[in-house]
């Protein structure tokens, strides 16, 4: 047998830090999906949701149970104030994306609300203990490996449209979908600024808004505002966007606008 | 029978030896010299024309022989030499006797001391000398050819020499045309004199003066016959190699002081004339003159220096440019242009620039205007109502509206003035050039679609026709009517703004049995089907089946009431029309943006709702669950009044009771009603009135204003008494006092002409095609993805836009809008298509 080459390792890496198996059965997942990461890892998570311990859930709902507050918090929900000092607890940044994160690992139907359906599915992760703590380490892991996880990244920015929006409106008011924009596109989410010229994209696209946009946010409108967003970090002179492009108007208005005002800014 | 061969041999008997040629024993030196002699002494002869006595075939003998001992190549040379000292000593002292210092200095260094004449008799001598030299030359070359016939054969052929004939020729070339003339004091050739000779004398005809032609011909197809080398190749002529050049660039230097000739005197008709007379001239002067290898090349010279290189600038001047030209109408000089232009550029490009540019042009001018009549209207009108301009005086609008309809059917008939001008123009002087065609068609449909009415105008003018326009014409002329409509509407983009118009017109031509002629209407929808298909017709068709069925249906209805027997004398005829509901414009079916709210139903008088009662149980008994909406605003009604005798009057037509029958509104019927139920003198305010009857405010503004206000229909008195529309808190009485010369009376409803419409109708109108177009776009957009389910973001586009492309212009914009609501309501999905472009997918 070969040895691992490089980028196998690395993957064998990851896979580690994302699950917290060890290498022998990264390895071993790894292999049966040709060293495809994300398919290794939904092949374990799989594997390891069937055989996980009927003890394990159990133990997962006790440690629901013992969050819930009794006085306020139905049956199957953590309330605002549970949720709030859960995640607390488990080290989330209730300002940053790392709420998002959380919010989109247990299936939270809004924000400040935990079911334990959600709960339990969420948290049913081999290699994670069901203690407060290893959640926290394990917690933290994911939210550093957003940064450089796209994937993961996406997941958490597009499950921030369904957590974000209220009730069973389509869309986010400009004003939420401001403020999480604001969470989102920073540390320790990916900061949507160029890579080259460092042009605050994010700053310019609020500016936008405020100035142009009067409607609120549809899904498509914030899962292609995520699109621009990666392409515009790595391509600051927009070479990707064309006319022509499938773009929703929005984005084709903010490039004109972004183009004028930066000709403006040229000329004076 | 078989002969034995050689027999004859046999009887012979004997083989004699070839008999050795009896010179063979003399030196053949000699007999070389001896020949030769002879021979020189034949060409002498011959180049002095003096050949008569000579024996061909001695002469040939001679050579023969020469030949046969193997002494060609001396022969040749010798042949040669005696030419060339034929040259030197007899032709180069007269030929250049003929150069003379004032030649070369008249031809060369442009000197232009001496008189035209002296120089044409000058050049024309030189010719002469020329040309006799070469025809001697040739002729005696054409016989010492014949003579050395056997050299040609037995001697050029075997070592690869040129003939003896091409040599000799060629002896002409360099001994004469390429002679230097350093003794005159000159470093140049006498072929350069030659040149320029004929050059001088073609320019001399160019001039206007007359010329020998032929014997320029003579000089040009001597060139023809020399050759660069002696090998005589076809492409070395040295009329191509050397005199061409030179009179192609001499001619472009004439024709470009032509040219500034020409704008100087700033006639673009001169200069059409003028290039093509020289054009003409170019060619004939090749057939007679030169040769007709030219004819191309100095076509191009002309073609370039006077149309390519200045066409814009002489069609751009002022009083005789293309602009004068299509505006007087100078049918010969617009000819010719085609005819020039068509021979420099297959595409036209530059006709088909100013014929576009001249059109837009035209065409913004009849906008403005039209322009300038309007504000004049507005301004009238403005003028004389200073107070209130929300009640605007009815009277007044409907004269404005009037002009405004004068106004669109002024700018219809300009429009197609213009197009027929440019057709004329198009087949008299473009010979039905398809590409003018094109782009005439292109430019006459962008300055129509540039003009944002165009669309209602076109209705409207089609509407004024078809009421008024064609009453007493023959179907001749109706036709031509219906051809000029049909022309105009294959200009318009916006095919569904048209359509919309056209809808709100023939409702009210219909409706209001305004129409001239329902066998012309048929005919109008019939070409419009032709030329936009069934679709677009399809409302049209509709609003007449519904307009036919209705009268089968008052027929079903009357013979119903007859059938009951209820022999009632006050029974109501009935007329109705059932309009199914979406064939017919919005504004008729009570369904209008402006009024806010759904419309309140109006009250009708009791004899009429029983009418109505009656005529739904009716028609109820066949269609089975249908509604009915009485649209009191669409009908008109006919009511016998009767004006009783005014007491204290004794003479005149008041003294005794009157009846008139007067047609109205239906809401009009209704106000009229309200006054039989009341005492005489008794007077009804605006509010009561509608009150009781629930007739929407705008429209018992205008029935009112229609009853009250103008002098011939006052069935009511209005007060306060002016001529101003009615308005809340005016009061109204019978006017007992009314008299009228005609016994039937039709009140004109205001409103119920088509006309222009104001802004606010413009703007509403807009907006309501806005949200059809939004609504038909996204229909295209989900019919594709339906088909297709998944489908490229650009390919989608541009089978949206060829979908609606026949019912108007769709933008790219207005499509990604839809596109992206669509996604917000779950009907499509972004995706990707393996190239990573970006896609949608039908959501099922």
């Amino acid at each position: 047998m070969a040895p691992p080459s490089t980028t196998q390792k690395a993957a064998v890496a990851s896979f580690v830090s994302i699950t917290g198996a060890s290498d022998k059965i990264a390895t071993r997942f790894l292999k049966t999906s040709g060293y495809k990461l994300n398919e290794a890892v939904d092949a374990f998570f799989q594997a390891s949701a069937n055989t996980s311990h009927p003890n394990k859930l159990v133990q997962l709902a006790k440690l629901f149970d013992s969050l819930r507050n009794d006085a306020e918090d139905q049956k199957d929900v953590l309330g605002a104030d549970s949720s709030m000092q859960y995640l607390n607890s488990i080290g989330v940044d209730l300002e940053g994306a790392s709420l998002f994160l959380a919010m989109e690992l247990v299936q939270a139907p809004t924000i400040g609300e935990i079911t334990r359906d959600g709960f339990i599915k969420g948290w049913n992760t081999p290699g994670v203990e069901t203690k407060i703590e290893s959640q926290k380490q394990y917690f933290k892991r994911l939210t550093t490996s957003m940064s450089t996880d796209r994937d993961l990244f996406r997941k958490v920015y597009r499950y921030a449209f369904v957590v974000g929006k209220e009730g069973d409106q389509r869309a986010l008011s400009l004003d939420n979908a401001i403020v999480y924009w604001e969470m989102l596109f920073k540390k320790p989410g990916q900061a949507w600024v160029g890579s080259i010229a460092g042009v605050d994209w994010l700053a310019e696209w609020i500016a936008f808004l405020r100035e142009n946009w009067t409607r609120s946010v549809s899904r498509d409108m914030w899962n292609q505002t995520f699109e621009f967003a990666t392409k515009s970090m790595q391509d600051e002179a927009l070479s990707f966007w064309s006319e022509d492009g499938a773009w929703p108007g929005v984005i084709d208005q903010f490039v004109a606008w972004y183009r004028r005002k930066s000709e403006m800014d040229v000329d004076a | 029978m078989i002969s034995r061969g050689g027999g004859s041999i046999m009887r012979g008997g004997r083989i004699r030896p070839p008999r050795r040629p009896a010179a063979s024993s003399n030196n053949p030196v000699d007999e070389f010299e001896q020949c030769w002699e002879k021979l020189k002494e034949a060409f002498h002869d011959i180049h002095t024309r003096n050949a008569g006595k000579l024996s061909f075939e001695q002469l040939y003998r001679y050579s023969y022989k020469i030949v046969l001992k193997k002494a060609g190549a001396k022969l040749y040379e010798r042949v040669k030499q005696f030419e060339e000292q034929w040259f030197a000593d007899e032709i180069i002292p007269p030929i250049r006797a003929l150069i003379t210092t004032n030649l070369v200095s008249v031809t060369l260094d442009e000197a232009r001391g001496t008189s035209v004449v002296e120089r044409r008799a000058m050049g024309e001598k030189f010719l002469k000398g020329v040309r006799t030299s070469w025809e001697n030359h040739n002729m005696s070359m054409n016989m010492i050819a014949d003579i050395l016939m056997y050299l040609e054969r037995g001697y050029d052929r075997d070592h690869s020499h040129p003939l003896i004939y091409a040599t000799t020729i060629g002896l002409f070339r360099d001994h004469i045309l390429r002679s230097s003339l350093k003794e005159n004091g000159s470093n140049c050739q006498v072929f350069d004199i030659l040149n320029a000779t004929i050059i001088d004398q073609i320019n001399m005809e160019r001039e206007g003066d007359v010329i020998d032609k032929a014997l320029l011909r003579s000089c040009t197809s001597m060139l023809e016959d020399l050759f660069e080398t002696d090998d005589e190749n076809p492409q070395e002529q040295l009329y191509l190699t050397t005199f061409e050049p030179i009179y192609l660039e001499s001619s472009r230097a004439f024709y470009k002081t032509e040219y500034e000739k020409l704008i100087r005197e700033a006639d673009a008709a001169a200069w059409l004339r003028h290039t093509q007379r020289r054009l003409a001239e170019e060619a004939e002067r090749c057939q007679t003159t030169l040769s007709q290898f030219t004819l191309q090349k100095i076509n191009k010279v002309v073609e370039e220096e006077l149309i390519v290189k200045h066409v814009e600038e002489f069609l751009g001047l002022e009083g005789s440019g293309i602009k004068a030209m299509i505006d007087n109408e100078r049918l010969e000089d617009l000819r010719i242009l085609y005819q020039l232009l068509a021979r420099v550029d297959v595409k036209k490009n530059v006709l088909r620039k100013v014929l576009s540019a001249r059109v837009v042009e035209l065409g913004t001018e009849i906008e403005q205007v039209l322009k300038g009549t309007d504000f004049s209207v507005a301004q009238q009108a403005n003028d004389e109502e200073p107070v209130d301009g929300a009640e605007k005086s009815k009277p007044k609008t409907l004269t404005a509206a009037a002009q405004q309809t004068a106004a669109a059917v002024k700018w219809v008939d300009d429009v197609l003035g213009l197009k027929d001008k440019f057709d004329i123009l198009w087949s008299t002087c473009f010979e039905q050039d398809l590409i003018l065609q094109t782009a005439l068609t292109k430019s006459f449909s962008d300055f129509i679609n540039s003009f944002d009415r165009s669309s209602e105008y076109v209705s409207l003018f089609i509407d004024d026709s078809l009421k008024r326009g064609i009453k007493g014409k023959t179907e001749a002329e109706v036709d031509n009517v219906l051809d000029k409509a049909i022309t105009l509407l294959r200009y318009l983009g916006e095919k569904d703004k048209f359509e919309q118009y056209y809808q709100k017109h023939l409702a009210r031509r219909l409706l209001h049995s305004k129409s001239e002629s329902q066998e012309v209407e048929q005919e109008m929808i019939s070409r419009m089907k032709r030329e936009l298909g069934n679709s677009f017709t399809q409302k049209f068709e509709g609003m007449f089946r519904d307009m036919r069925t209705s009268k089968e249906t008052t027929e079903q209805y009357r013979d119903h009431i007859r059938g009951l027997g209820d022999a009632d004398e006050k029974r109501i005829e009935l007329s109705i029309s059932v309009l199914a509901g979406n064939n017919w414009p919005k504004e008729v079916m009570g369904r209008t943006g402006l009024a806010d709210g759904p419309k309140a139903k109006a009250i009708y008088p009791r004899e009429i709702q029983g009418l109505q009662d009656s005529f739904f149980k009716f028609y109820s008994i066949n269609r089975n669950g249908r509604i009915l909406t009485w649209l009191g605003g669409a009908g008109s009604a006919d009511i016998k009044c009767l004006f009783p005798k005014v007491p204290g009057k004794t003479t005149g037509p008041l003294n005794r009771d009157r009846r008139y029958e007067i047609n109205v509104a239906t809401y009009g019927m209704i106000v009229l009603m309200l006054f039989n139920d009341i005492a005489e003198d008794e007077w009804l305010t605006f509010e009561e009135i509608a009150e009781q009857t629930n007739i929407p405010q705008p429209d018992l503004i205008n029935v009112l204003t229609s009853l009250s206000v103008i002098k011939q229909y006052r069935v009511l008195l209005k007060e306060s008494q002016t001529k101003s529309a009615a308005k809340p808190g005016d009061r109204f009485t019978f006017n007992r006092e009314f008299v009228s010369k005609t016994i039937k009376i039709k009140v004109p409803s205001i409103n119920a002409s088509n006309r222009v419409e104001n802004d606010e109708e413009r703007q509403e109108t807009d907006k309501k095609n806005e949200e059809t177009r939004m609504y038909i776009t996204d229909a295209a957009i989900v019919r594709i993805m339906k088909q297709r389910k998944e489908l490229g973001h650009s390919s989608l586009i541009s089978e949206v836009i060829e979908v609606l492309k026949t019912r108007f212009k769709p933008d790219v914009s207005l499509i990604k809008r839809r596109i992206e609501a669509l996604i917000g309501r779950d009907y499509l999905e972004r995706s990707e298509l393996d190239d990573g472009s970006p896609a949608y997918q039908y959501v099922a």
